[in-house]
C-alpha cells in the first residue's frame, strides 16, 4: 500500500444477528449444486436412520404393551422382535454414520469449490481492489466465511433432518395411539419453546451486536497493545494501551454476562423443562390423569412413557442446526459481498500492443475511487516518449501514485482514456498490460518460496544462469550466495531473512527478469537503508536502462538528469518540463528543490 | 487437573470447584426423581393410584427444586466463567505481557496472544457452566442408571456394566483421534488461507508474471493439502467414532435383551420392565455424547495451557531497592548481548558516550545498532557486561526512573487509534493544550491536520495506518519533544519520508537534540559530519571510534561508507 496515500481505515465487519440477505442465499445455493447429489444422499441416509432408530422403541413397547396385558411372551417368542430391535439399532446407527460422512465429504468439495471460486475471482478484480479493501476482507471470506459456511454443508443437512424425524416419527406414532395424550404432550413442548424463546429473541439481536463489538473492541485492544508494546513501555505501564486492553476486557465481562444470562436463561430453562427428570415426573401425571379418568388404558399409556422423554431433547438438538445455518448464511452474505466485486472489463477480441519499445499517454483522464468521492486526478493529459524517464513530483496525497498506478490498469480512469503503444488499455487484456509493464513498488511483494522461483515468476522456463545473471544485475547475487540455502532458501524461513533493502533487490531482479518495456518505480528506493541504497539505485540504474520508465521520486536529486519532470498537485499536472527549466521557471518544483538543498547542511548539527 | 489450573491461572478461588459440587447435586437430585420412577410405576401397574399420587407428588417437589436449581447453577455458572475465571485471566495476561522483554514479542507471537485473548480463551468462559454441566451428567446419568439397574434385577445391572471398560477405552480413542484430526485440519486450513491472502497480495507480482490461481502451484498445493487434511481426519475419525457408537449400540441391545428375557422368566414384573426401558434410552443418550464433552474440554485445556505457557516467560527483573541515575551520561562495559544464546549480536562492546553529546552510530544493517539503542532503553539485559546511566547499572533502576530519562524514536512508529494530539500527549500526559500544539507545530503536524477531514479531531486509525510513515514519525517526534527527557535515542531512517516529510523531520530533530545526550542511529551526512563522535559497527563491535576528520582519512570501513554515501546523494535514475 502506498505510504504517502494512506487509504483510510478499514471497515470492521460487525457481524450482527439481523436476518440473512436473499442474496446470501442464492450465493449458498449456487456453491451447494455441484454436491447437491451427494448432500441429497447424505439426508436419504440420515432419514433411514431415524427411521431404523425408532424399531427398538416400537419393539419395546410391544412387549411391555403384552405383558402389561398379562401376556408375558416366551423367550423363544421373543428371539425375534428382539433380534430386529437390535439390528435396527446398529443399523440406525452405521445409516446416521454414513449420512454425516457423505456430507463431510462433501464439504471438503465444497469448500475447495468455494476457495477455487473466490482465487478465481481475487485474480480478476481491479487491482486497486486490494488498496482499497483491507486484507482482513480476504482473510475473512477465504478462512472464516468458509468455515462457517461448512456447517451449512457439513452438519445442518443431517442434523436438521434427524432433529425433524427424531422427534416426528414418534410424534405421530403417538398421535395413532391417543390424539388427546399426544396433543398434550406437543402442546407442552411448544408451549414451553415459545415461553423461553420469547424474551431470547427480543434482546437478542441487541446484544449480540454489542457482544460482537466488544469482541472487536478487545481484539483492537489487545492489538494495540501488543504491536504497540514498544510505546507501552516506553511511556509506562500505566499508559493508554494497556488500560484500554483492560477496559475492553471488562466491558466484554460484562456483556458476555448479560449475553449469557439472557440467552442461557431461556436456555437454562429449556433444560430444566424438557430433561428426562421433568419430562418423566409430567408423563406419569399424565398417566395418572387418563387412566383414572378412564380415558385410556394403563397399556395404551406405556408408548408415551417410553417414547415421550426423547422427543424435546430431538427438537433442541434442530435449534442449535438453524443457529448455525443462519451464522453460515451470515457468512455467505460477506462472501457474496466479496465475490460482487466488478472485474475489469475483458475486450473479446484483445488487440495486440506493437512490438519493442513503448510510449504511454493519458488523455484527458479523471479518476475517483468510487461514484461518491472526490476526484483524485482530474483531467490529465500526459505523453511518455519511449525510452524515456518521467519522474512524479508532488506532496503526500497529491495523487502521483494513483497517476502511475493507472499504467498498470490496476484501475479503469473514470474518465479519458490511458494508451500503451497508442492501444487502449480497454482493448488489451489486462495480462498483456501487465507482461508490458514490469512494477517495482515499495512493498517488494515476495512469495513464500525459493529465492530461485520468485526471481524467475515470469518466466519459470527460465534457467539458473538467467537467475544468477539477474540477481547480479540486481546487486543481490553475493547476499543470496551467503544465505545457507542460497537460491533455495525460502522467503520468510527461519534461515532466509532478508532486510527490507535486500528484499527490494530481489524483487528488482525479478523486474529484470521479466523484461518488459514499461517500467514503474513506485518508491522503490523506500525501505533501503543506507547501506543498501547504493546497491539498489544500481540495480535500479541497470533495470530502467531503455525502458520507458515512471520513478515517483522523493529526492528531488535523484531525478535531475529525468526527461521529463511532472509536478502534481490536488490531482492535476501544475507543472512539467526538465529539471533545468522548473528550476528556471520559479515555481512549486523550484520551492520544493529549495527545501531539500537547505536541510542537507543543517542535520542535527548544532 | 482443569479446576485447579482455573484457580491457579486466575490468581484467587474462583468458585468452579463449589461450582461442580452445585452440579453434582443438581445431578443427585436428577437421581431421586430417577429412583422415585421406580415405586412410582409398579403403584401405577398394581393399582394402587393413592400412593401413585403420593410419590409423584414427591417426585415433582423434587423436579421443580431440580429446575430451580438447575437455573441458577447455570447462572451462577455464567457469573464464575466470565467474571471470575476469564476477566481475571485476561487482566493477568494483559499486566504479564506488557512486563516481558520486548525481544519476546516477534510477529508470530503477536498473532498468537491476539488469537489467544479474543479467541480460544472465550471457549473458557463455558467452561464452569455448560460445559461442566454436561461434562458431569454425561458421567452421573450413566452411573444412577448402573445403580438403579442393580436395584431391579442383578442380571440387568451386569449386561449394563459388562462392557463399560471397553467403552471407557473406546470413549478416550475417540477423543484422542477427534483432537488430532482436528488439530491438523486447522493446520491445513491455517496454511490455506495464509496462501489465498498471500495470492491476494501479491496481485501485481503475479499478474505482471502472467502467473494466475492455476498457475501458481504453492496455492494448488495447499488447496490440495485442506483437502487432505479432511478427507485424513474422517478415515482417522471414523473407525474410533463407529466403534464407539457400536459399543453404545451394543449396551443398550444387551440390557434389552436381558431385561426381556429376565421379564420372559419371571425375574421382574412389567412395571420393572418399563423402567429398565426408559433408563437405558437415557443412558445411551449421555454416553453419546461423552465424546463431545471431551473435545469442549480439550479446547479449554489448550487455550490455558497457553495461558500458564506465557504467564511462565520471566520479565525483566526489578531492582528491590532502586538506585537513582546521576546524570545523562551513558556507558557501555564490556557489553555482550545474543538474542538466542547462540548467535551473538553483540561483542564485548565498550563505548563511553558523555552527557549533553551527539553520538552517531555507523555500520550495515545487521552490526547490531539498534540492539545497542535498545539496549539503554532496557529492552532486552545485556547479556554480559552493563550498560550504565550517570554511573547507575540500567538493572538497577526502576521501569520509571529509567523510561522517564529518555525519549525515543525509532522507524517502525505504532500510532493508537485515537487523535494526533491523544498520541502526541503519551509524553507527558499532564501537558496542557498549548504544550501538546506546541509540540505538534514544531513537528510540523499542523499541515497534516489541516489534510485530515476532522482537523485535529481526526483518529489516525490502527497503528496510525491512516498516516503515512513520514507523519507517523513526526507524530512520534511530538511526542518525543513534549517528553523533554535528557536522553534522546533515534533512528534516523528518513529514506521512507518524501521531501515534504524530510524537511520537517529536520527541522524538528534539529529542536530536539539541542542540550540532550543523543545517540542516533544515522543516515544523513550532515549528522554524521556533525556528531561528537561516530562509532562504527561491525558485527557485533566497534571497530572505529571518533570524528569524522579523525576518521575520513583513515582507510577502513568509515571512509569506504563515506564514499557510498557521496555517491548515493549524487545518484539520478538514468546514469550508468
Amino acid at each position: 500500500m502506498a505510504d504517502n496515500e494512506p487509504t483510510g481505515q478499514p471497515g470492521q465487519e460487525t457481524r450482527n444477528g439481523s436476518a440473512p440477505s436473499p442474496g446470501a442465499i442464492a450465493v449458498l445455493t449456487r456453491f451447494m449444486r455441484p454436491v447437491r447429489r451427494t448432500i441429497a444422499l447424505g439426508v436419504l441416509l440420515t432419514a433411514l436412520s431415524s427411521a431404523c432408530t425408532f424399531v427398538p422403541y416400537l419393539v419395546i413397547t410391544r412387549i411391555a404393551q403384552q405383558a402389561l396385558s398379562g401376556r408375558i411372551p416366551s423367550p423363544g417368542a421373543l428371539a425375534g422382535p428382539l433380534a430386529a430391535a437390535a439390528v435396527a439399532a446398529f443399523l440406525g446407527r452405521a445409516l446416521f454414520g454414513m449420512g454425516t460422512g457423505i456430507c463431510h465429504y462433501a464439504d471438503a468439495d465444497f469448500r475447495v469449490g468455494v476457495r477455487e471460486e473466490l482465487i478465481r475471482h481475487l485474480s480478476r478484480v481491479p487491482l486497486g481492489w486490494f488498496l482499497d479493501n483491507p486484507s482482513g476482507q480476504v482473510k475473512q471470506a477465504a478462512s472464516d466465511d468458509v468455515l462457517s459456511m461448512h456447517q451449512a454443508v457439513g452438519h445442518a443437512p443431517a442434523d436438521i433432518t434427524a432433529a425433524l424425524l427424531s422427534p416426528l416419527i414418534p410424534l405421530v406414532y403417538l398421535f395413532t395411539v391417543d390424539w388427546r395424550f399426544a396433543l398434550i404432550l406437543l402442546l407442552y413442548v411448544l408451549v414451553g419453546l415459545g415461553v423461553s424463546l420469547i424474551p431470547m429473541s427480543k434482546d437478542h439481536d441487541r446484544l449480540n451486536r454489542e457482544y460482537n463489538n466488544a469482541i472487536v473492541e478487545l481484539s483492537a485492544a489487545s492489538v494495540e497493545m501488543i504491536d504497540g508494546v514498544e510505546v507501552v513501555k516506553t511511556y509506562g505501564t500505566s499508559a493508554r494501551a494497556n488500560r484500554r486492553f483492560t477496559q475492553a476486557v471488562d466491558r466484554l465481562a460484562d456483556i458476555a454476562y448479560r449475553w449469557g444470562i439472557s440467552t442461557a436463561g431461556p436456555f437454562s430453562t429449556v433444560a430444566a423443562l424438557f430433561s428426562p427428570a421433568v419430562m418423566l415426573i409430567l408423563l406419569c401425571a399424565l398417566t395418572i390423569l387418563f387412566v383414572t379418568r378412564g380415558w385410556l388404558g394403563l397399556v395404551d399409556c406405556v408408548p408415551f412413557l417410553i417414547l415421550g422423554v426423547g422427543i424435546p431433547s430431538a427438537l433442541l438438538n434442530m435449534a442449535t442446526s438453524l443457529g448455525f445455518l443462519r451464522l453460515a448464511l451470515q457468512s455467505s452474505g460477506h462472501l457474496g459481498t466479496v465475490l460482487a466485486a466488478e472485474p475489469l472489463t475483458e475486450p473479446d477480441e484483445p488487440g495486440e500492443f506493437p512490438d519493442g519499445e513503448l510510449s504511454v499517454q493519458m488523455e484527458g483522464v479523471s479518476f475517483a475511487y468510487g461514484t461518491q468521492s472526490a476526484p483524485v486526478l482530474t483531467d490529465v493529459d500526459i505523453t511518455l516518449r519511449p525510452g524515456t524517464v518521467t519522474a512524479l513530483v508532488g506532496d503526500s496525497g497529491s495523487g502521483k501514485t494513483t497517476l502511475a498506478r493507472l499504467i498498470p490498469r490496476f484501475w479503469d480512469p473514470t474518465s479519458g482514456v490511458v494508451r500503451i503503444g497508442g492501444v487502449d488499455l480497454r482493448d488489451v487484456t489486462t495480462t498483456q498490460v501487465l507482461s508490458r509493464t514490469a512494477v517495482v513498488l515499495q512493498d517488494s511483494m515476495l512469495l513464500r518460496q525459493s529465492i530461485r522461483d520468485n526471481i524467475r515468476l515470469a518466466r519459470p522456463d527460465a534457467d539458473d544462469d538467467e537467475v544468477v545473471a539477474a540477481a547480479q544485475n540486481a546487486q543481490i547475487h553475493d547476499r543470496i550466495m551467503e544465505l545457507p540455502h542460497g537460491y533455495d532458501t525460502i522467503i520468510g524461513s527461519d534461515d532466509g531473512e532478508l532486510s527490507g533493502g535486500e528484499a527490494q533487490r530481489v524483487a528488482i531482479a525479478r523486474a529484470i527478469m521479466q523484461d518488459a518495456p514499461i517500467l514503474i518505480l513506485d518508491e522503490a528506493t523506500a525501505h533501503a537503508d543506507p547501506e543498501n541504497e547504493v546497491a539498489i539505485q544500481d540495480a535500479l540504474a541497470h533495470l530502467a536502462r531503455g525502458r520507458t520508465t515512471v520513478v515517483i521520486a522523493h529526492r528531488l536529486n535523484t531525478i535531475t538528469h529525468a526527461d521529463q519532470i511532472l509536478v502534481v498537485e490536488r490531482g492535476r499536472i501544475v507543472e512539467r518540463g526538465t529539471h533545468d527549466e522548473l528550476l528556471a521557471g520559479g515555481g512549486r518544483y523550484a520551492a520544493l528543490w529549495d527545501k531539500q538543498q537547505v536541510k542537507d547542511e543543517e542535520g542535527l548539527a548544532r | 487437573m482443569i479446576i485447579d489450573q482455573m484457580d491457579r491461572l486466575a490468581a484467587g478461588r474462583t468458585g468452579v470447584l463449589p461450582q461442580a459440587g452445585v452440579y453434582v447435586g443438581t445431578g443427585l437430585l436428577e437421581a431421586a426423581i430417577f429412583a422415585l420412577l421406580l415405586p412410582l410405576l409398579r403403584a401405577l401397574v398394581g393399582g394402587d393410584v393413592a400412593r401413585a399420587l403420593v410419590l409423584l407428588a414427591a417426585g415433582a417437589g423434587v423436579a421443580l427444586v431440580y429446575g430451580v436449581v438447575l437455573y441458577w447453577a447455570d447462572n451462577r455458572g455464567y457469573l464464575i466463567g466470565i467474571k471470575h475465571v476469564l476477566r481475571p485471566i485476561q487482566h493477568r495476561l494483559g499486566d504479564h505481557l506488557v512486563q516481558l522483554p520486548l525481544g519476546w514479542f516477534t510477529k508470530e507471537r503477536s498473532g498468537q496472544m491476539s488469537t489467544l485473548l479474543t479467541h480460544d480463551l472465550q471457549m473458557v468462559m463455558n467452561m464452569p457452566s455448560i460445559f461442566m454441566r454436561q461434562l458431569i451428567f454425561s458421567v452421573l446419568t450413566p452411573v444412577t442408571v448402573a445403580v438403579l439397574f442393580f436395584v431391579v434385577d442383578w442380571r440387568v445391572g451386569l449386561s449394563f456394566l459388562v462392557l463399560t471398560p471397553v467403552l471407557y477405552a473406546s470413549s478416550r480413542w475417540m477423543a484422542r483421534a477427534v483432537g488430532d484430526g482436528h488439530f491438523e485440519e486447522e493446520r491445513a486450513g491455517a496454511e490455506l488461507s495464509s496462501r489465498i491472502l498471500e495470492f491476494a497480495q501479491a496481485q501485481p507480482a503475479l499478474r505482471s508474471a502472467n502467473r494466475n490461481e492455476s498457475a501458481w502451484g504453492a496455492l494448488g498445493e495447499a488447496i490440495g493439502t485442506d483437502r487432505h487434511a479432511t478427507v485424513r481426519t474422517l478415515r482417522m475419525t471414523g473407525l474410533p467414532m463407529w466403534t464407539h457408537t457400536l459399543l453404545v449400540q451394543s449396551i443398550f441391545a444387551l440390557v434389552l435383551v436381558t431385561a426381556a428375557l429376565v421379564l420372559a422368566t419371571g425375574g421382574i414384573g412389567v412395571a420393572d420392565f418399563v423402567f429398565v426401558a426408559v433408563l437405558a434410552l437415557r443412558a445411551v443418550d449421555a454416553l453419546n455424547s461423552i465424546g463431545q464433552q471431551g473435545m469442549s474440554i480439550r479446547v479449554t485445556q489448550n487455550a490455558l495451557d497457553a495461558v500458564q505457557r506465557v504467564l511462565d516467560e520471566e520479565p525483566l527483573p526489578q531492582p528491590e531497592t532502586p538506585n537513582r541515575a546521576d546524570g545523562s551520561g551513558i556507558t557501555f562495559d564490556h557489553v555482550s548481548f545474543s538474542y538466542d544464546g547462540e548467535r551473538t549480536v553483540l561483542d564485548d562492546v565498550s563505548l563511553d558516550i558523555p552527557e549533553r553529546t551527539l553520538t552517531a552510530l555507523v555500520g550495515p544493517s545487521g552490526s547490531g545498532k539498534t540492539t545497542l539503542t535498545r539496549l539503554i532503553a532496557r529492552f532486552w539485559d545485556a547479556t554480559g557486561g552493563s550498560v550504565r546511566i550517570g554511573g547507575t547499572d540500567v538493572r538497577e533502576l526502576s521501569t520509571e526512573e529509567l523510561m522517564s530519562r529518555m525519549a525515543l524514536v525509532f522507524q517502525d512508529v505504532y500510532l493508537f487509534d485515537g487523535t494526533i494530539e491523544e498520541n502526541i500527549r503519551l509524553g507527558r500526559p499532564d501537558a496542557d493544550d498549548e504544550q501538546v500544539r506546541h509540540a505538534a507545530r514544531l513537528a510540523r503536524l499542523d499541515e497534516v491536520a489541516e489534510r485530515l477531514e476532522d482537523g485535529w479531531d481526526t483518529r489516525v486509525g490502527e497503528g496510525g495506518n491512516r498516516l503515512s510513515g513520514g507523519e507517523r514519525q513526526r507524530v512520534s517526534i511530538a511526542r518525543a519533544l513534549l517528553k523533554d527527557a535528557p536522553i534522546l535515542l533515534f533512528d534516523e531512517a528518513t529514506a521512507a519520508l518524501d521531501a515534504e516529510n524530510e524537511a520537517a523531520v529536520v527541522e524538528a530533530m534539529h529542536e530536539l537534540a539541542r542540550d540532550r545526550t543523543v545517540v542516533v542511529i544515522a543516515h544523513r551526512m550532515s549528522t554524521i559530519a556533525a556528531a561528537d563522535q561516530i562509532a562504527v559497527l561491525e558485527d557485533g563491535r566497534i571497530t572505529q571510534l571518533g570524528t569524522h576528520e579523525e576518521l575520513v582519512g583513515l582507510p577502513g570501513r568509515y571512509a569506504s561508507f563515506w564514499e557510498e554515501r557521496l555517491k548515493a546523494q549524487g545518484w539520478h535514475i538514468t546514469n550508468d
